[in-house]
């Protein structure tokens, strides 16, 4: 096997098995409609020797997937748990034979009721200082906040396919994975195929947010069993489907004479779906978010996890901390229109030079979120169109103004938390050779641009100006799990640890003999809280609601960052641009063809620690969008994602209460 | 029905439903999976090929309309100079297509580049159709004027070579 | 060919004899025009509901004709959107114009056909209405008798009683003839996305002659994707009695008029498209109201 690049993506150029697609068999998925049901009747057509059906019972192993501990169905047996879950897989000679032959399948279900499966949750995780005054004295003003966003669940539209073959003893599956090792487990537990023997070549993926983490190691337990059973290849094709928790926030607040809060209790609630992956982490991440940046005499944050038969979410692409951030966020906005303010004002009124230390996220110097605050204030005019907007929607009451600026700023995470990593154990490992190159043995493969810095910073630490001597090595039976692609952490977290071990490589290469190894933690085990901030941000965002179509548009975003080390700015550029595009089509918006994104980047230089860009930009894009959108639509269009739809069922209730 | 048609230089023969849609023929028969999306009518613009020079969705092209056509995808499309031209605009602009719409973008920057069009609202009009939101508009309008500038500076510079 | 899926024969007339002898022979057949809409609706392939014969027009020299005199434009079915575009956006109407702009990128609209917009089967594009709007005429070809007929029909003639636009068994649109009409009040808005959203999407295609204070000849047809074109010749009447501008008495009973006829032809439309049609017939009577009191009869 070897491995080649394509416009910035990683090829594994597979030993793929010179198989003729007329000598393979072609799968499709049949998927439930809804949730918590059951099946009452499955109805098969004749099907002769070349078709093959597997279902819930047809695995010769275990029918769950593992992740972290907690597990789920691969195909639902007797019930069914959320809408989108597996039910059958049908393999045929050709795709168009097996599309047909699905429409044949009947399938009949009926409600469960409330009889569902009771789901194992995690205990609500609790945080808070100081003592809290109940204010029964009615010393202080009292208002509490609700921030909500509702459920994402949806294909992408974009198909892929995960190959099974078997070649001698070994099991080759070909997919699109952000995490190879999750293949290899879950083929191993549902066929009973030694872990060895399975390889796995990746195809090239773009993942927006988590669609190549649980999907392809589902699929490809299926099809390494219908390849078992038919002794020919077996492929599976599907789209890729996507699914971010409900969230709600519920704060509480009581403000002193200058409006400012002085006690704080910040309850939020996620509805993980009908499984949950890693809850503990996200109640980690989202605390983190949770956390008011300016200073409270007592706060009481929770982060309760609960289960609905919805789509399972998993990562997601901010496993919580942008969800967090953002109501953080939109909450600070709410308590300035109370102090009848703006945003902007009442921070600088309420923010501290330096944030708190909690066991979550470091007591950080506010100077450098404060300036990417300032800078879009400035370029948006934020202060002037936020009272215009206020004074317009007062004037023209319903239907007359629709136009909202929203602001929100925060610093940037990445990767897992020190807790979990703790747990975890993912690994790498550096090797000096005797040809005085250095080999990594890593299942983190990633874009090559990325792996090209990499390359460069490893080499320029232990034989400069050669970062052709620096390779990554194939993957293998051999290769050490370094963990999922997610939450940006190969691009983020992993490269300090890279970095780090290049340090220590070079100094231990001199005193012992070669070849030298160095096995290194692909975590960020160290750091004295949960996580290590790195980067500040702050966004500005102006939508309109267009009064005809009842459709939201953005018409700009205004967005300041600043980063400790910049590796490649343009890179960096497109990766803002794109989260900051992609979190406002998810949630609803229309993008006109005068949208502009006006960025400022800037590099401190202060430490070495990189933030996830996608983590902070999509937080904050979360937060400033839900600002701008409470001013445009008003009480009854609080959360997002919001459709035209709604929109016009918010304002027949307003026009109707009024 | 046998299908005779040259794509990416290949000339073919293929045994194919007439009315197969050519995005599920390249995937399916030539293994064209990692540039030719199949959307089942979601309008995703992600699968964009050059039929006769010309882009079209290939989704949206039944087999019996490419007999002894030429078409082309984006995998013999990127080796082209052509691409580059287009690879040197991205880099001048600063900025590039996801690598999931990076077929499909580049093919209609191609077409509107071939063709001249500088006018934003319809450079911005022919690219709608590829729903991915990796890029923002301003980007798009300067990526075609500035492939338009480089696309002209090669054909001079060929002309004076001729 | 693939297992219990039979492959369509694909039959490519040259001319119209052509297309009748291949009609008469298989009378089943499907037509297949840009294949636009075939192709973009949800599991179009593969399916065993595709006829087994197929014919295809893009052949036919006939279809791909477009002619012009200094009262009409003549266009063969086949010609694509972007042809009309690009050959009649200086003299033709603009509201059909604004209509074929609507759609955007020329990737559908170079491969999108007159007739085959307007011969969509249960689904209604926003072309009709605007055909109507502007008082298009369309050839009908049709088999009667073992022979290929034709006749010129007004659009509307082609509704049915649910707004949908049939064809008689056999027949095919072959031309459509749109008239320079000197209207000088032409509106088109399309609110929504007719392919991915047509629950909640609309149409609306108004034309008129402003005279002073009153419309000549107004047309309206609201177009719903999913149930069809709303046009009533009563509801051009109520147009045609009013005298601009319009208070909003007077446009409150308009509404509830228009809207009493909506429903009654369509039960259910979204909550969505009735804010929607609100608002667009606001706007129509809004710029109505505008013109008259701010421009000159003259410079009108």
């Amino acid at each position: 096997m070897h491995c080649t690049f394509r416009d910035g993506i990683l090829l594994f150029m597979a030993d793929r098995k010179n198989f003729s697609r007329y000598n393979m068999r072609c799968g499709i998925l049949l998927h439930a409609k809804k949730g918590n049901e059951r099946i009452s009747e499955l109805k098969l057509p004749n099907l002769d020797s070349r078709y093959l059906v597997i279902t819930g019972r047809d695995l010769p192993g275990n029918n769950t997937i593992q992740f972290f501990g907690r597990s789920m169905p691969l195909i639902a047996k007797e019930t069914i748990s959320f809408p989108e879950q597996v039910i059958l897989a049908l393999f045929a000679p050709d795709y168009e034979s097996a599309e047909l032959m699905m429409r044949e399948i009947g399938l009949t279900t009926e409600a469960l009721g409330e009889e569902a499966e009771e789901q194992d949750l995690p205990d609500t995780l609790e945080y808070g200082w100081g003592e809290m005054d109940e204010n029964t004295d009615g010393k202080y003003r009292e208002t509490e906040t609700d921030f909500s966003l509702t459920r994402i669940a949806r294909r992408n539209n974009k198909l892929f396919t995960v190959t099974a073959w078997m070649d001698g003893a070994n099991m080759h599956i070909e997919a699109p994975t952000q995490w190879t090792d999750l293949i290899r487990d879950t083929v191993e537990r549902a066929t009973g195929y030694p872990k060895r023997n399975i390889i796995v070549h990746v195809l090239p993926y773009t993942s927006k947010h988590d669609e190549f983490l649980i999907a392809p190691a589902v699929f490809a337990a299926i099809a390494a069993t219908a390849t078992i059973k038919t002794g020919l290849p077996s492929e599976i094709r599907d789209e890729g489907f996507f699914s971010r928790p409900a969230v709600n926030v519920k704060r509480r607040v009581l403000l002193d004479e200058d409006s400012k809060p002085v006690f704080e209790t910040a309850e939020m609630t996620v509805d993980q779906g009908a499984f949950a992956f890693l809850p503990e982490e996200y109640q980690r991440q989202a605390m983190t978010g949770l956390i008011p940046p300016y200073p409270l005499k007592g706060f009481r944050g929770s982060v309760k996890i609960t289960s609905s038969p919805k789509p399972t979410a998993s990562f997601c692409g901010s496993l919580g901390y942008s969800e967090a951030l953002a109501s953080t966020e939109y909450h600070i906005s709410r308590l300035a229109e109370i102090a009848g303010t703006t945003p902007y004002l009442y921070r600088m009124m309420i923010e501290k030079e330096k944030r708190k230390f909690t066991d979550y996220i470091p007591g950080f110097d506010m100077d450098e979120q404060k300036k990417c605050l300032e800078s879009v204030v400035r370029a948006s005019s934020f202060d002037r169109k936020w009272s215009a907007n206020t004074f317009q929607k007062e004037e023209f009451g319903l239907l007359g103004y629709l136009k909202g600026i929203g602001i929100a700023s925060g610093a940037g995470i990445s990767g897992f938390s020190t807790t979990l990593s703790k747990e975890t154990g993912f690994y790498a490992m550096m090797t000096f050779t005797q040809k005085q190159n250095i080999t990594i043995n890593t299942s983190a493969m990633t874009h090559q641009k990325t792996m090209k810095l990499w390359k460069k910073r490893i080499s320029d630490k232990i034989i400069p100006g050669r970062p052709e001597g620096v390779l990554f090595l194939d993957q293998g039976p051999d290769t050490l799990d370094t963990g999922p692609d997610v939450l940006s952490r190969l691009v983020s977290s992993f490269t300090l640890q890279l970095d780090n071990a290049a340090k220590r490589l070079n100094v231990i290469k001199d005193t012992e003999k070669l070849p030298v190894s160095l096995k290194f933690d692909a975590e960020n085990t160290y750091y004295p809280c949960e996580f290590e901030n790195s980067g500040y941000g702050a966004i500005a965002c102006e939508v309109r609601i267009d009064k005809l179509s009842m459709i939201p548009s953005v018409y700009n975003i205004w967005g300041a960052f600043t980063f400790p080390t910049i590796m490649d700015r343009s890179s960096l550029e497109n990766s803002l641009r794109r989260t900051i595009m992609m979190t406002l089509r998810e949630n609803g918006m229309n993008i006109p063809l005068s949208f502009r994104i006006h960025l400022d980047i800037s590099e401190d230089g202060t430490d070495d620690t990189i933030s996830s860009v996608q983590q902070l930009a999509r937080g904050l894009t979360l937060g400033a969008l839900s600002n701008a959108m409470k001013q445009a639509a008003g009480r009854h269009a609080s959360s997002l994602p919001i459709t035209a739809e709604e929109i016009n069922q918010a304002f027949r209730e307003e026009k109707h209460e009024d | 029905m046998k299908i005779d048609c040259t794509i990416d230089g290949k000339t073919l023969t293929l045994s194919l439903n007439s009315d197969k849609p050519l995005s599920l023929i390249l995937r399916d028969n030539t293994g064209d999976n990692d540039t030719v999306n199949h959307c089942n009518g979601a309008m995703c613009g992600l699968c964009t090929v050059l039929v006769d020079g010309k882009v079209m969705l290939s989704c949206m092209v039944p087999a019996f309309e490419i007999r002894g056509k030429n078409v082309t995808t984006f995998e013999s499309f990127r080796k082209s100079k052509n691409m580059k031209d287009i690879e040197k605009a991205y880099e001048s602009v600063g900025s590039y297509p996801c690598p999931e719409c990076y077929a499909s973008r580049s093919l209609i920057f191609e077409s509107l580049i071939d063709e001249g069009i500088t006018n934003p609202e319809e450079i911005l009009k022919e690219l709608s159709i590829v729903k991915c939101p990796c890029m923002d508009p301003e980007d798009e309008i300067m990526i075609v004027r500035r492939g338009i500038e480089i696309r002209r500076k090669r054909n001079v510079r060929r002309s004076q070579f001729a | 060919m693939y297992e219990g899926l039979s492959s369509p024969n694909i039959h490519t007339p040259k001319n119209l004899s052509e297309y009748a002898t291949v009609i008469l022979h298989y009378p089943t057949s499907s037509l297949w025009a840009g294949g636009t809409f075939i192709m973009s609706r949800p599991d179009s392939y593969p399916s065993r509901k595709m006829n087994a014969e197929i014919i295809y027009l893009g052949d036919i020299e006939e279809l791909h004709r477009f002619q012009r005199n200094d009262r009409f434009a003549e266009f063969g079915a086949m010609v694509t959107l972007d042809e009309i575009l690009s050959t009649g956006k200086a003299v033709l109407p603009g509201a059909l114009i604004e209509n074929i702009q609507k759609i955007g990128s020329r990737l559908i609209t170079r491969r999108a056909t007159i007739g085959g917009t307007i011969a969509t089967k249960d689904f209604t594009t926003s072309f009709p209405g605007t055909l109507i709007a502007l008082d298009a005429t369309a050839e009908v070809r049709f088999i009667k008798k073992k022979r290929l007929h034709s006749r010129w029909l007004q659009i509307t003639r082609l509704l049915d009683k649910s707004g949908r636009i049939v064809l008689p068994p056999q027949g095919m649109i072959s031309r459509v003839r749109i008239a320079f009409i000197e209207k000088n009040c032409q509106y088109f808005k399309e609110v929504g996305s007719f392919m991915l959203d047509p629950e909640n999407s609309v149409a609306v295609a108004f034309t008129a002659m402003l005279d002073q204070d009153i419309l000549i000849n107004p047309k309206i047809a609201f177009t719903y994707p999913t149930h069809g074109v709303c046009y009533s010749r009563d509801i051009d009447n109520i147009f045609s009695s009013l005298r601009f501008p319009v208070y909003d008495e007077e446009l409150n009973t308009l509404e509830s008029m228009i809207f009493t006829f909506i429903e009654s032809s369509f039960q259910n439309i979204s909550p969505l498209q009735k804010t929607r049609t609100r608002v667009l017939l606001y706007e129509i009577i809004d710029a109505l109201n505008e013109e008259t009191l701010t421009i000159p009869t003259e410079e009108r």
